[in-house]
């Protein structure tokens, strides 16, 4: 399988008698687990090339479609970088990847850390009806961060193309027509630890797209953190996941975790989870998968897409760490999921709670392993008049659920903090603030941003809401602003800008928020002003606003049409978030949509 | 139109009403009968993973395989009848 012709990933691909044959990577039995040591990325390919380990692609059906090994990898990577220096780039450059999952990102991925250039991943996701909103979230992206590379699959080929119309790009294309360049006679310049290795933009952004600037020096340190602290990774361990290459959970979760690690990894394409979310624990059992990982919404469609049959089909004993992350960890899904797969020998204790993001490379905090997840119940109504993490029994009335997401990994200093910016007590919730050597170094080209959240003393403020049991910390509310659908971020004034453009709504008279609903799950809401009175017309702009969130976010939102002058504003005329969400609770005839975090989410926006 | 696309409209017609009901959807009932225009992303709350949920019942009821990606230009339930044509050409081509 080191004939590179198998390893593009190519839909048509190699000869029916070579797919008979293809077999996935094996476990590491070659090497010894590494995880120091390393100058940069390239570094780390380097020595994992030396080993017989790599990634492996699976097709809509769960079926092997292509591998490519960390040395196959290696060889294509530093040629692609030979070519891509052909084309007169100047170090750091940036380099744009439309992430499908396919070998051709790592290929490319790997090519900027040979010819030091800085790759990003841009989204792949398309939703239904979503064309132009697809095309320009891309078009932004690749021009906040003046790229002069843009890659795409042939899947996406067409929107590339229409995407960079007009831009001053060095070359774009599919990974063919760069295959085709000629390869420069050059030596490699080896990054250094304060190169940048990669841009990762935090959020589908529509307008303000922002991409976290993380240094060699620091993904190093978080990749070595995950695997030796918080994953306590060894050659016995291998990587199955779906999830896709532009989240950060994606990429460095399950493809440099790995690779540092020099153990393989195998892959389901995202789409193909959400179609047939069974085919995860398919692969995980075919291939006795121990690591993979998923925000809490994909345990909960896969749980609700399972048949009987399922249970005596696969075997579940090998997952041995089964992480949750990306949005709040909710334990009900969860459980569903384990008593469900039970039978097939998955161990509730195999679940890991963890907390992290972006602009600390991936992770922050692992709950402490064969543990699973560990609840605490608090007063809900004490939580959110006061902050107070207060202890209750789990069956008391008012109750509201935290999951202990553990102590931060080695190297991490925390600090939980009021609003005056002192450090609070045990259980009670404050702003979460980190220090520490995988933090980055700023939004790239982006200082405004960059000193909102980043203190001359290096701490970051995460915009997270938490408390602290001992040093284990509980995480109540996910960043102030960004609503969390489905473990993806969508930020409100996005989704405002977009809902502005539909007639009869009034400009600077949109509010969006989120609201707890059924089972904790997270719900978008936007309340819109409007002098429509006629209830026909009413219906066709919600309908309006509707689609259009459909098209750009792929997500439902609830919308509630109020009269002009309603949405509360600051004395600066601004709108507040906050308290339109509080007035739009209070508007409801169920109280219990009230979320427990709510206490604080006024203290922050105030 | 021709009755090719009539038919394949109507069972799709079909699969959307028997999706909406197991996943229980309340709208169903308020918005009336589903026909060639009905709008899968604004007149239900389908949200993305559910539009590839019942992407993947409209695979299997006609066993074809959709090109997902040309579903960015697809709003109604007969846009997705030319999609669900085109897959059906392509498998016998």
């Amino acid at each position: 399988m080191m004939d590179s012709k198998n390893t593009f990933g190519q839909k048509n691909g190699p000869e029916p008698s070579d797919e008979s044959s293809m077999q996935p990577t094996p476990l590491n039995k070659k090497l010894s687990v590494k995880t120091t040591g390393f100058a940069n990325l390239a570094d780390v390919l380097d020595y994992a090339a030396t080993g017989e380990t790599g990634f492996n692609f699976y097709d809509h059906r769960g079926e092997l479609e292509a591998v490519l090994s960390y040395r196959a990898l290696r060889e294509e990577a530093s040629t692609l970088a030979r070519r891509l220096l052909g084309l007169g780039l100047k170090r750091g450059d940036r380099v744009g990847l439309i992430a499908e999952t396919d070998p051709m990102f790592q290929r490319f991925f790997f090519a900027c850390q040979y010819a030091g250039l800085i790759p990003f991943a841009l989204p792949a996701g398309i939703q239904l009806g979503s064309h132009s909103a697809y095309v320009n979230q891309i078009r932004r992206m690749l021009e906040s961060c003046d790229a002069t590379i843009a890659v795409a699959p042939h899947s996406h080929a067409d929107f590339l193309q229409e995407a960079v119309t007009g831009l001053d790009l060095v070359m774009s294309g599919v990974p063919e027509d760069f295959d085709a360049l000629p390869e420069a006679d050059v030596e490699f310049e080896p990054q250094g630890s304060d190169d940048i290795a990669y841009l990762q933009y935090t959020s589908g952004s529509t307008r303000f797209p922002r991409g976290v600037e993380i240094n060699q020096v620091t993904v190093l340190e978080n990749l070595r953190a995950i695997a030796e602290d918080g994953l306590k990774l060894s050659e016995a361990d291998r990587f199955v996941s779906w999830l896709p290459y532009y989240h950060d959970m994606g990429l460095i979760g399950f493809i440099l975790v790995p690779l540092i690690c020099q153990l393989s990894a195998d892959y389901l394409p995202s789409r193909t989870f959400a179609m047939r979310p069974r085919l995860w624990l398919k692969l995980i059992s075919d291939n006795k998968g121990t690591i993979s990982s998923s925000p809490t919404f994909g345990y909960a469609l896969c749980a609700r897409r399972l048949r009987p049959s399922d249970y005596e089909r696969y075997d579940l004993s090998s997952w041995r760490a089964a992480c949750v992350g990306a949005e709040q960890v909710n334990p009900v899904p969860l459980q569903a999921f384990s008593n469900a797969l039970a039978p097939c020998g998955f161990d509730p204790k195999a679940f890991v709670a963890c907390y992290g993001m972006a602009e600390c490379v991936l992770a922050v905090s692992f709950a402490p392993l064969d543990f699973g997840l560990t609840a605490d119940y608090v007063d809900q109504d004490i939580m959110s008049n006061t902050g107070k993490a207060s202890p209750v029994s789990k069956d008391a009335e008012n109750v509201a659920t935290y999951v202990d997401c553990g102590p931060v990994l080695p190297g991490f200093e925390y600090s939980i903090r009021d609003e005056n910016g002192n450090e609070v007590a045990e259980r009670q919730c404050g702003e979460i603030l980190l220090r520490g050597p995988s933090v980055m170094s700023g939004y790239f080209r982006d200082e405004e941003a960059t000193c909102a959240v980043l203190s001359d003393e290096g701490w970051l403020d995460t915009g997270d809401i938490g408390y602290r049991v001992g040093d284990n910390i509980y995480i109540t509310a996910r960043s102030k602003d960004v609503i969390i659908i489905k473990g993806r971020n969508i930020w409100p004034n996005d989704m405002e800008v977009v809902a502005q453009r539909v007639e009869g709504v009034r400009l600077g008279g949109v509010a969006a928020f989120s609201i707890s609903g059924i089972g904790d799950e997270e719900l978008a809401v936007m309340v819109v002003e409007t002098k429509e009175r006629d209830a026909g017309k009413r219906n066709e702009l919600t309908h309006a606003i509707t689609a259009l969130m459909h098209e750009h976010f792929g997500i439902n939102v609830i919308i509630d049409l109020v009269r002009p002058g309603t949405l509360p504003r600051t004395s600066s005329g601004k709108l507040s978030r906050f308290q339109s969400r509080e007035a739009f609770l209070d508007r409801q005839p169920e109280p219990a949509l009230r979320l427990p975090g709510a206490y604080l989410r006024k203290r922050k926006t105030a | 139109m021709n009755t090719r696309k009539n038919e394949i409209e109507r069972r799709i017609c079909e699969l959307l009403a028997s999706y909406l009901e197991s996943s229980n959807h309340p709208e169903l009932e308020a918005h009336g009968e589903i026909t060639g225009d009905t709008n899968l992303a604004s007149d239900f709350t389908l949200d993305s993973f559910q539009i590839m949920e019942f992407m993947m019942e409209i695979e299997e009821s006609f066993d074809i395989l959709i090109d997902v990606n040309s579903l960015s230009n697809s709003h109604t339930v007969s846009d997705l009848a030319e999609i669900v044509i085109s897959s059906l050409d392509d498998t016998a081509g």
